[in-house]
């Protein structure tokens, strides 16, 4: 059964009561919250996903609550508590939607250890993956939003889960974030796509989350080969360039941008040291949305 | 006095074109060795040499040709000591 | 009360855990989890070839937890090398104290370890110059409060914690087991006196072995931060499994306990070690170590308290008397450390003064 089987007042009601267990890629989250905001967002990007019925085993027990204090009057809050305990500072209650974002990707990168975990976008095509790593501000997911809606799949915008075992990505397809201005930009590049609610002041600027494609969600458990590694940077007038990055320079930079790397150790190392050899690594600079799509159709894999 | 490399250091290696991304398994650092430490250390992983040998080997690949021989030499000595550091090569 | 965890299962019959339900992996896992023993799990099935059939999320989630354990041990390896290189050329030999020590002399309470920090000992009058010689070499004073730096210095039994400046590790230099406030002292001299060279190393000592014992019992019975309470308790159920097979090991430990004034801890340690663990402790100890006993009225009151604040701090474990446990104990290891009027002055610091960083 997916969350969309739900009626809007069943979801609140369960959300509220006994919380539901929501299968994201290969993840199990039992989340629990009363606050309406969470329930409408859950309610209108994850309409898709599956809930897992039976009482069982959840990967991330979560809650999203209004702290009991005095603010609650006047100034209203939001808390993520991961298993009882507070793992952010409280954001105005307006936030509460992105924070669960927020917080479901932390459970993921602060656990998920058979992965090697990047702070990247991966999108794939003809069974080949690209991993774009970068910094927040670099467009990464503007890009990512703009393949995802014209052919490309999409594995996951924040978190390139890449498995220890055997080097392949795995997937977890969750709503897009995007910031700012991207938001039109992409509004207007996909009018068909889904969003939630603008939400103002947060530390991010304005942010808005897309709907996954469906498509992605009935493909979330297969399992990709890594093709390209591609550090994307929007940089306003500037035409559609790939430049090859040495792959000594990609390791560092790939790691840097790594939220377990060190933790695991000698398999960190040599995850990534596959990883980098797997694939051709460049630089991306681009303006138009277009035209990006256009070089990223003309990716050829490394023989 | 000679420097060696670390045998079961090397391991833990990559090269790629010119240069080296090297983890120490003792610190759990991963480090990127520049175009001249990766030669040297591919003169070591040949044989067992020292500064002076080395100085005369990796001549031609002296960047800066104002360099004089002197300050080659110990620009050499610097990278050896770090290659030390980094747990790679000792005396032999 | 003998509660019925699923965490204290786990701990003293891993091999029934081959029979749990999906449900009561997933609270089990919480439960271990938030008690800092979810790698010690693991690797107590994998030793006795379970791990295999534990259903795949929570082996999954005890394989997760194993990897940050692993880091963990090679980082201490490696700071300890840091830490020896920086002593050297004082000439002073490093007394490794709890988990480092665990760690470096292979013994089984290391097995799926966390750590926060590295604790060594050295004697007082050294404690100038190994200072002089971390701050040499990287290592940076963390308290910077006026209050706190007095507070450690004049009443404590270490330095204020050390952090190394690149790599952000944290060294807790001790000269004494117990603050030079607390009503007991147990002699430093002796316990250094008596501290081993590890195997192939002349210059990183640890503990012998029934003072690592004392040592852990104090660590917990007067630690005024209990939330590691199972964790604590746990290393010296297995200390205790392990040198069970020393000579002598068990007369030794009582004497030393009365020799050091730890006889208190020492019957704590084991009353809720057996409570809990079920460690295997000959008769004739149990007898021994009644001469820590408290009053019956204290034991019952104490009894209360431990069986709450020892659990892991989870929902799951807890009643509506664990927070007020907590709190008493807090107070309580604090009483313990120091007189009543230094106290009330550290109490109202804290509560008051000292700036709430989080």
């Amino acid at each position: 059964m997916n969350v969309s089987a739900l009626t809007s007042s069943e979801l609140k009601r369960r959300l509220k009561k006994t919380g539901i267990l929501l299968q994201t890629g290969s993840f199990i989250t039992h989340l629990k919250t009363s606050i309406s905001s969470v329930a409408e967002g859950i309610g209108l990007l994850y309409a898709d996903y599956p809930l897992v019925e039976q009482d069982g085993f959840a990967d991330f027990h979560i809650s999203l609550v209004r702290p009991r204090n005095l603010r609650r009057w006047f100034k209203p809050q939001a808390l993520f508590v991961f298993d009882g305990n507070t793992i952010f500072k409280p954001l105005p209650l307006d936030q509460a939607f992105p924070m669960l974002e927020w917080g479901l990707n932390w459970c993921v990168s602060n656990h998920v250890n058979h992965c090697l975990i990047i702070h990247a976008a991966v999108v794939e095509k003809d069974g080949y993956a690209v991993i774009m790593p970068a910094p927040p501000g670099s467009g990464k997911s503007t890009l990512c939003a703009a393949l995802i809606n014209r052919g490309w799949r999409l594995l996951s915008d924040e978190l390139a889960l890449v498995r220890v075992s055997d080097g392949k990505l795995i997937p977890l397809p969750r709503p897009v974030s995007l910031k700012n201005e991207s938001i039109e930009i992409i509004r207007r590049y996909e009018p068909n796509a889904i969003f939630s609610r603008k939400v103002a002041d947060t530390i991010k600027g304005t942010v808005a989350h897309m709907k996954a494609p469906a498509s992605s969600l009935a493909r979330a458990t297969e399992v990709v080969q890594v093709a390209w590694i591609i550090f994307p940077k929007y940089q306003a007038g500037a035409k559609a360039c790939l430049e090859a990055l040495p792959q000594s320079r990609a390791f560092m930079r790939v790691a840097d941008n790594s939220f377990n790397y060190s933790l695991l150790g000698f398999n960190g190392f040599k995850t990534m040291s596959s990883l980098i050899d797997a694939s051709l690594c460049y630089d991306f600079t681009y303006s138009k949305l277009d035209d990006a799509i256009g070089v990223f159709g003309a990716l050829k894999p490394k023989i | 006095m000679k420097w060696q490399v670390i045998p079961n250091q090397v391991v833990n290696c990559c090269l790629w074109d010119d240069e080296f991304v090297f983890y120490n398994k003792f610190s759990g650092d991963t480090h990127l060795l520049g175009s001249m430490a990766t030669r040297i250390l591919m003169e070591l992983r040949q044989s067992p040499s020292n500064v002076l040998s080395l100085t005369a080997m990796l001549a031609p690949c002296r960047q800066v040709k104002m360099v004089t021989d002197e300050e080659f030499s110990f620009q050499i000595e610097h990278f050896l000591n770090e290659l030390n550091t980094l747990g790679l090569i000792e005396f032999s | 009360m003998i509660q019925n965890y699923l965490i204290l299962q786990a701990l003293r019959e891993p091999k029934t855990l081959t029979s749990l339900s999906l449900t009561d992996w997933d609270l089990l896992i919480r439960q271990a989890r938030r008690a800092n023993l979810l790698a010690r799990i693991c690797i107590l099935l994998d030793e006795y070839g379970l791990l295999e059939q534990v259903p795949q999320k929570p082996r999954e989630h005890l394989e997760w937890s194993r990897v940050i354990s692993e880091k963990h041990i090679q980082a201490v390896h490696w700071e300890i090398t840091q830490i020896r290189n920086a002593l050297v050329k004082t000439g002073i030999p490093v007394i490794l104290l709890k988990g480092a020590a665990y760690v470096m002399a292979k013994l089984p309470s290391a097995k799926g370890r966390l750590f926060s920090d590295i604790d060594i000992i050295v004697p007082k009058g050294s404690l100038n110059a190994v200072e002089a010689a971390l701050m040499l070499h990287g290592w940076a004073a963390t308290h910077h409060d006026a209050y706190d730096q007095r507070y450690y210095r004049t009443w404590m039994h270490e330095l204020p914690p050390m952090q190394h400046i690149k790599r952000m590790t944290v060294i807790d230099v001790h000269h004494a087991i117990l603050p030079e406030t607390s009503a007991i002292h147990p002699d430093s001299a002796k316990l250094l006196a008596a501290a081993q060279l590890l195997d192939g190393y002349d210059d990183l000592k640890v503990l012998a072995p029934v003072d690592m014992v004392l040592h852990s019992t104090v660590h917990l019975f007067y630690n005024d931060q209990l939330d590691q309470g199972l964790r604590d308790l746990v290393d010296i159920d297995s200390l205790l499994r392990h040198f069970n097979s020393l000579p002598a090991f068990w007369s030794n430990l009582a004497v030393r306990a009365r020799e050091l004034e730890l006889s208190r801890p020492l019957f704590y340690a084991l009353r809720y070690a057996t409570h809990f663990l079920k460690t295997p402790i000959p008769a004739g100890m149990i007898e021994v170590a009644n001469n820590g006993r408290p009053n019956s009225l204290t034991l019952i009151f104490a009894d209360q308290l431990f069986e709450r604040a020892l659990m892991p701090a989870h929902k799951s474990c807890s009643d509506w008397l664990t927070g007020a446990a907590r709190q008493i104990l807090y107070i309580r290891a604090t009483w313990l450390r120091m007189p009543p009027l230094l106290l009330a002055r550290h109490l109202f610091h804290k509560a008051f003064i000292s700036p709430k960083i989080e």
